[in-house]
């Protein structure tokens, strides 16, 4: 198998020219996706015959909670690779994706609030599957505290790392939580190996929204770690040329 | 310095300071009385959720207990003399981690009947509470090392330890707590208590592997 | 006699918050011989002891003994040298006695009490180490240096703390060490009084 990509992504460098071609595109394209889902959905989609018009707001809370869940995942792999290979580009992953991934288990949650209110009666219920998305968002904070506070960059690298990889463990206690306990919470929307439980007309806009969240998520995480480099690069060769040539 | 010099010596200065287990019981206690001073003192609420109660303030306890663990040892250089031991830093760890375990634990368990008591909590459920503490304060104490371990250079790393470690507690008092329910209700509790010991077991595995990782970094 | 003929350090270099320390540096040390290291506060000595020990990354560097470059540097060293630092490495809750034997479990305490006497502090072996000076308490972190065995001695200032008389006992133990054919690198700003010494400014 050929790593050279492995090695690349491990080059600050290298992952700044990257990024700086394709964040803008990745973000506006999932603008877009973003805008044709929830319009699509908030607009045109047939009503639920169940939940009625509040059923809509899936358009956004669902593609948030897999979003929260996703980058939790990919924190968790960066964590292990900073583990295991020391790479540079993982703690500069990890920092540019906590507030992401804390923002959207925050949409999840309120959003799922606004929703559980006319449909179950209440803001909140204190079911598996909404404590564990909570517990993800303190989980989030945590890292993002860590990393705030302790003030030698290598020893937040190395901590913000092991939390990531330890949180790991949380997230199938999420993924099957609906499973394990009874819960009022309806099982998972999503499932790429079974027929969606919804009509195509519901689903599809789904769909799209679901991918306009993941491209505007990895737009602007790339933005993120793009900054977060130039502030711990700023003392190489590159970084300084960069800065001298185009301006800040 | 050999495994056992370190396991005496840990026994021996844990001995010295006992104060500090004592601060952690009395600690369990109030948080303990919290409950039916602050909620309600009737047999109805405490009697379902003594065991909820107890547990809640074991895991408390275990981190003010567990806070300070590495604080001494960092800052006169031991640990650095640790890692040069040329001994496996996770076991040193393991080692230390089981003294504090052994030193809490035994009193705990003897609070435990009397508050589960005073708590109302029927008879036959206290062998499981005694059960679950048994298998998930392990966990616990493992679990909380990590968090020691990663503050040890805060001068004030209480708080954000708690933020840190309490969410990774969770999972073991919720099936502790859930084993007491079960009980209570006349339903089977043996999967809990084995999902309890995996949890603990799975801690055991990970914990001083991490726990090391996080003195090397702190220790520079 | 030790088994270690020479060690040699060539082309550290370590990352230290902001800026680079150590540029470049290269000594060799062999058997019999001390080293010291001398340089302004931050120039980098006891990051050198550390760097040497696997406590921090090196960013480049390798270290050589008995001619060998080593593959696991931090490994290979630790079991042939002896490091006290500004901690001093001793549990405070335990008393002088007690932290002796935990590192040395099998000496004998006599031999603890004929290396206390030596170093003045025979009043203090059941004192826990709370009620100790600063002083004292340097004492008994060097007394590790009676005990051990191992032929690399790394010294982090090891004189802060010591009176004259403590000083200079330290330095005839260090002259038993070298003429055994032990190795010693140790950073201070005060030059050695009675020994001779391979100098490295940082």
């Amino acid at each position: 198998m050929n790593w050279v990509w492995f090695h690349k992504l491990g080059s600050p460098k290298w992952f700044f020219q990257w990024a700086s071609k394709w964040s803008t595109p990745v973000f506006y394209l999932g603008l877009l996706c973003l805008l044709v889902g929830v319009i699509w959905g908030l607009v045109f989609a047939p009503t639920d015959y169940q939940q009625g018009e509040t059923y809509r707001i899936i358009y956004v809370h669902v593609p948030a909670a897999v979003l929260a869940e996703s980058c939790y995942l990919s924190l968790g792999v960066a964590g292990l690779v900073y583990l295991v290979w020391q790479m540079k580009m993982a703690p500069i992953f990890i920092k540019s994706m906590a507030p992401v991934g804390a923002a959207m288990a925050a949409i999840a949650l309120i959003s799922g609030a606004i929703w559980g209110k006319p449909t179950w009666g209440t803001w909140w219920v204190w079911d598996a599957r909404l404590t564990s998305v909570l517990v993800l968002f303190i989980l989030y904070m945590g890292i993002i505290a860590l990393q705030n506070t302790l003030e030698d960059v290598a020893l937040a690298n190395q901590a913000a790392a092991i939390v990531s990889v330890l949180g790991l463990i949380n997230l199938p206690i999420i993924k099957y939580s609906v499973n394990w306990w009874n819960t009022l919470h309806q099982p998972a929307s999503f499932g790429l190996t079974k027929k969606p439980a919804m009509p195509m007309e519901m689903w599809l806009p789904l769909l799209i929204s679901l991918v306009g969240f993941y491209f505007l998520v990895a737009g602007l995480a790339m933005w993120r770690m793009q900054s977060e480099i130039l502030l711990r690069e700023r003392r190489s060769q590159w970084v300084k040329e960069k800065v001298m040539n185009d301006g800040v | 310095m050999t495994y056992l010099s370190y396991f005496k010596a840990e026994c021996l200065a844990l001995f010295r300071t006992k104060q500090r287990v004592v601060n952690a019981l009395l600690f369990f206690v109030m948080v303990v009385v919290l409950f039916p001073l602050g909620i309600d003192p009737s047999a109805d609420f405490l009697s379902p959720a003594a065991g909820g109660i107890i547990w809640c303030a074991v895991a408390l306890s275990v981190i003010v207990s567990l806070e300070s663990m590495f604080k001494e040892n960092y800052v006169d250089g031991v640990l650095t003399q640790l890692i040069l031991s040329g001994l496996s830093l996770p076991w040193l760890m393991l080692i230390k981690v089981g003294v504090y375990w052994g030193a809490m634990v035994l009193p705990l368990l003897i609070l435990t009947p009397i508050f589960s008591e005073m708590l109302f909590l029927p008879s036959d459920s206290l062998w499981v509470l005694i059960s679950t503490l048994l298998l998930g304060s392990p966990g616990l104490f493992l679990i909380g090392s990590i968090g020691a371990a990663l503050t040890v250079s805060l001068k004030q790393g209480a708080m954000l330890m708690v933020l840190l470690i309490l969410p990774f507690y969770f999972p073991i008092i919720i099936f502790s707590s859930a084993a007491i329910k079960a009980v209570q209700l006349g339903m089977p509790y043996g999967g809990l208590l084995a999902l309890i010991a995996a949890i603990s077991l799975l801690a055991l595995v990970v914990s001083p592997v991490m726990t090391s990782l996080c003195i090397k970094a702190s220790v520079r | 006699m030790y088994s270690v003929a020479s060690l040699t350090i060539s082309d550290f270099l370590v990352e230290r918050g902001e800026s680079d320390l150590l540029n470049g540096l290269s000594f060799s040390a062999r058997s019999g011989e001390i080293v010291h290291i001398s340089g302004a506060n931050g120039a980098g000595k006891s990051t050198f002891f550390k760097a040497l020990l696997g406590l921090l990354p090196l960013l480049n560097g390798t270290i050589s003994l008995n001619g060998e470059v080593l593959v696991r540097p931090a490994q290979s060293l630790l079991s042939k040298s002896l490091y006290i630092g500004h901690g001093v490495g001793l549990n405070a809750a335990l008393t002088v006695m007690e932290n002796l034997s935990w590192y040395f479990p099998e000496c004998h305490i006599s031999r603890f009490q004929l290396v206390l006497k030596e170093l003045s502090m025979s009043a203090f072996a059941e004192a826990q180490l709370q009620q100790l000076s600063a002083g004292q308490l340097r004492r008994v972190a060097l007394a590790r240096l009676w005990l051990s065995d191992k032929p690399i001695w790394l010294l982090d200032e090891p004189f802060t703390a010591l009176d004259q008389t403590l000083i200079s006992q330290l330095e005839a133990k260090m002259a038993d060490h070298i003429s055994a054919g032990g190795i010693i690198i140790l950073a201070s700003h005060l030059p050695l009084k009675s020994l001779p010494f391979q100098r490295v400014e940082l």
